[in-house]
């Protein structure tokens, strides 16, 4: 599962989008998108390209291992996206920086938009980004961790699959 | 105009809440205003996210910071110091709920240490004899667990705690063995969370998930004022809450003598004055001082009952020393404070510092805040924090806050509120001696860690700054004393300037000791309730 350094990001995403609606027991699939359905709020909010680029980014900052349900898995930008229109609306700014920062970075680099990189590459990416916004991105890091290990009322943390990680028993919840 | 009322409380937190029921129990009609709102326990009992990162029971910084440095003139950005929590019982519904009797000694100060350079040390004008029945009475009408005569500083008591102390988790059974084999005497902590269901204080049980430290307890176990003694005070048919009462102005009479608290109602967003026989402040350290402040008048240019020029001065919080641990084994998860090392709580002639310090159990982190303070991202990340998490253990210091009148709380005159209120500001410096203190307290807990097994991996620091402050204990503003020149409050709790107006929250602590202070301020607004009950005719003027 570590290795996986030839897969795209885009490769990766679906592969684990395909485990998280196979792996928990007992739930209903969710329904298959049809053309009526409505698009997701992250893509309402942020446009698709840029919600689909900010999964990418959410999953190369909190990726899935052995252990590790991964930001994808886990429902990190489920959480996001409630968030961005409820109590954090006024980060939409913040969040649309980023991403346009993140793929003049990648496009900078000559290979092409950030979701279509190979993990090494979209790791320095992502570190560059780091770098260039650090307020910005130490903002999208609390979220990406909010995401995991808030309570999943608020959207996230998916089948508590954050708070197992690391061993958080939850009498209330549990 | 609301209907008048014998006493008008401003605060429904330990002081208040207490008052209130006394008072209400004596036949007293009392009107309490807070500014919050009823806790909703059940919805958000143990989350995390909107307890202790968005902070919901808290207004927003932007709104209602308060800016603190070192210097006056010191620029910073605002923070959440001296925003009490907003809510009826207010730091009792999210406390850790540890309930100490402070010691003899912490209110003689001066007589046992003299003189000290840079600290305005007094004794109390009250004796911890004098409290004590206070303390009793306080302990079983609250509720506090614990076990009477373990803990090697604990002063003389006239009956035992009420309810037996909460059970050894792993981790303090590990801790205590540790801290037994280094000739300590560990005990484990008196709280007001209750270890069997308690008709007289309508509580039940704790049914030990762990979530305490931070949290509205969903199971009715944290005896905060909101669950225990308001609902009583209100069933006397006395006593009567509101909420979202936001107090701006305490008003005089011709006389000199408070008349009524004016108060902001978030409802109508309209100005509300409550006539009262009597006025008693219980909205913090910070904001009783603010309201005083905002008093204004002719006869008090400088502030209500601030004669003395000492009202917000003294500033104290408890200063925080912590000491963290990874073990090599999981601990399940619990925010509670179980276990406290008092061997040290005095200090050695030879240390070089007088402040009293108490180390406790308990003070782990949630998860989610855990993993916000562990830096970094990426493939590495998710499992150092699953490794780790569960494994990390910490000690929690309550260092004393040395009083110091040049630590205060004033109006900030460039921060309004949106309602037009000046903010407060606080300077603060500590003393010397207690950034000493500190850095030997976070040594000796260190110590201890290692003697459980554990593997420190933070530094024993001296804090610099309020940054390192305990800063939801909030003391000294409303200094207590007989002198009508340096103190604002006497032995009684009475303003020496106003005869009807009274502080009973922490303000009015002449020196802070090195123990939450929730209890101290419970037990003494017992016995203020009980003078202003005794004198309540001459008080009605």
């Amino acid at each position: 599962m570590t290795r996986r350094a030839g897969l795209t990001r885009r490769q990766l995403l679906a592969a684990t989008a395909a485990a998280a609606v196979a792996v928990p027991a007992g739930r209903a699939a969710p329904p298959a998108p049809t053309a009526a359905a409505a698009a997701p709020v992250g893509e309402r909010l942020l446009g698709r390209g840029p919600w689909g680029t900010l999964r990418s980014l959410a999953q190369t900052m909190l990726p899935a291992g052995a252990e590790m349900p991964g930001a994808e898995k886990s429902g990190v930008c489920e959480y996001i996206e409630r968030a961005l229109e409820g109590p954090y609306s006024r980060y939409l700014g913040v969040y649309r920086r980023l991403l346009a920062e993140l793929d003049s970075i990648a496009r900078a680099g000559g290979d092409g938009s950030f979701d279509s990189l190979p993990v090494e590459r979209a790791r320095e990416v992502v570190r560059k980004l780091e770098a260039s916004l650090p307020q910005d991105f130490a903002l999208l890091r609390q979220h990406v961790l909010e995401g995991f290990l808030s309570d999943p009322v608020h959207g996230g943390n998916r089948d508590r699959l954050g708070w197992q990680a690391v061993g958080l028993v939850h009498k209330h919840k549990d | 105009m609301a209907e008048a009322t014998d006493v008008c409380i401003v605060g429904s937190g330990a002081g208040g809440g207490v008052l209130a029921h006394a008072l209400a129990r004596a036949g007293i009609r009392v009107v309490v205003l807070e500014r919050g709102k009823q806790a909703k326990r059940d919805e958000t009992a143990s989350d995390e996210l909107l307890q202790v990162v968005r902070r919901t029971h808290q207004p927003p910084v932007e709104r209602d910071g308060t800016v603190v440095a070192e210097t006056p003139d010191a620029k910073a950005p605002p923070t959440r110091v001296g925003q009490a929590f907003y809510l009826v019982g207010g730091g009792t519904v999210l406390y850790a709920a540890a309930s100490w009797r402070l010691r003899p000694d912490d209110l003689r100060k001066k007589t046992r240490y003299g003189a000290v350079a840079g600290a305005d040390l007094v004794d109390w004008p009250v004796t911890y004899e004098e409290l004590e029945p206070w303390y009793t009475l306080a302990e079983r009408e609250i509720g506090v667990s614990g076990k009477s005569g373990a803990d090697p500083t604990e002063p003389r008591r006239s009956a035992d705690h009420l309810m037996p102390p909460l059970p050894e988790d792993p981790f303090s059974a590990r801790l205590a063995a540790a801290a037994r084999k280094l000739g300590l005497r560990p005990f484990p902590i008196p709280t007001a969370i209750s270890t069997r269901n308690n008709p007289e204080t309508g509580t039940y049980e704790c049914q030990y998930c762990g979530w305490c430290s931070g949290y509205t307890c969903l199971f009715y176990a944290k005896n905060s004022t909101d669950i225990t003694v308001l609902p009583k005070a209100e069933k006397t048919g006395l006593a009567r809450v509101v909420t979202g009462a936001y107090a701006t102005r305490v008003e005089l009479d011709s006389r000199g003598r408070a008349a009524a608290v004016v108060y902001r109602d978030a409802a109508t967003g309209k100005d509300v004055r409550q006539p009262a026989s009597v006025v008693c402040l219980a909205a913090g350290g910070v904001q009783t001082p603010r309201l005083l402040l905002l008093s204004k008048s002719s006869a008090f240019p400088e502030g209500l009952a601030n004669r003395s020029g000492l009202v917000g001065r003294y500033m104290m919080f408890h200063i925080e020393g912590r000491r963290t641990a990874v073990f090599e084994e999981p601990f399940a998860f619990e925010l509670t404070k179980k276990l406290g090392v008092h061997d040290w709580y005095f200090p050695a002639k030879e240390d070089g510092w007088i402040n009293h310090c108490s180390i406790q159990s308990g003070s782990r982190r949630g998860p989610l805040t855990f993993a916000l303070r562990q830096p970094g991202w990426g493939e590495q990340y998710g499992p150092a924090l699953a490794r780790d998490f569960p494994r990390t253990q910490q000690l929690q210091a309550m260092v004393e806050d040395l009083p110091q009148s040049a630590n205060r709380v004033e109006l900030d005159p460039g921060r309004l509120d949106p309602e037009g209120y000046p903010l407060p500001r606080i300077t603060h410096r500590y003393h010397e001696m207690d950034r000493r203190a500190l850095e030997a307290t976070q040594q000796k807990m260190g110590r201890l860690l290692e003697a459980a097994g554990g593997r420190v991996v933070d530094e024993a620091l001296a804090h610099t700054n309020v940054s390192g402050a305990y800063t939801y204990h909030l003391m000294g503003t409303c200094r207590m004393g007989s002198d009508p020149r340096n103190s604002v409050v006497d032995r009684d709790c009475r303003t020496h300037d106003v005869p009807n107006l009274f502080v009973v929250d922490s303000s009015f602590f002449p020196t802070s000791g090195g123990l939450n202070p929730t209890l101290t301020i419970q037990a003494n607004a017992y016995r203020v309730a009980d003078f202003i009950a005794r004198h309540r005719k001459e008080l009605g003027g």
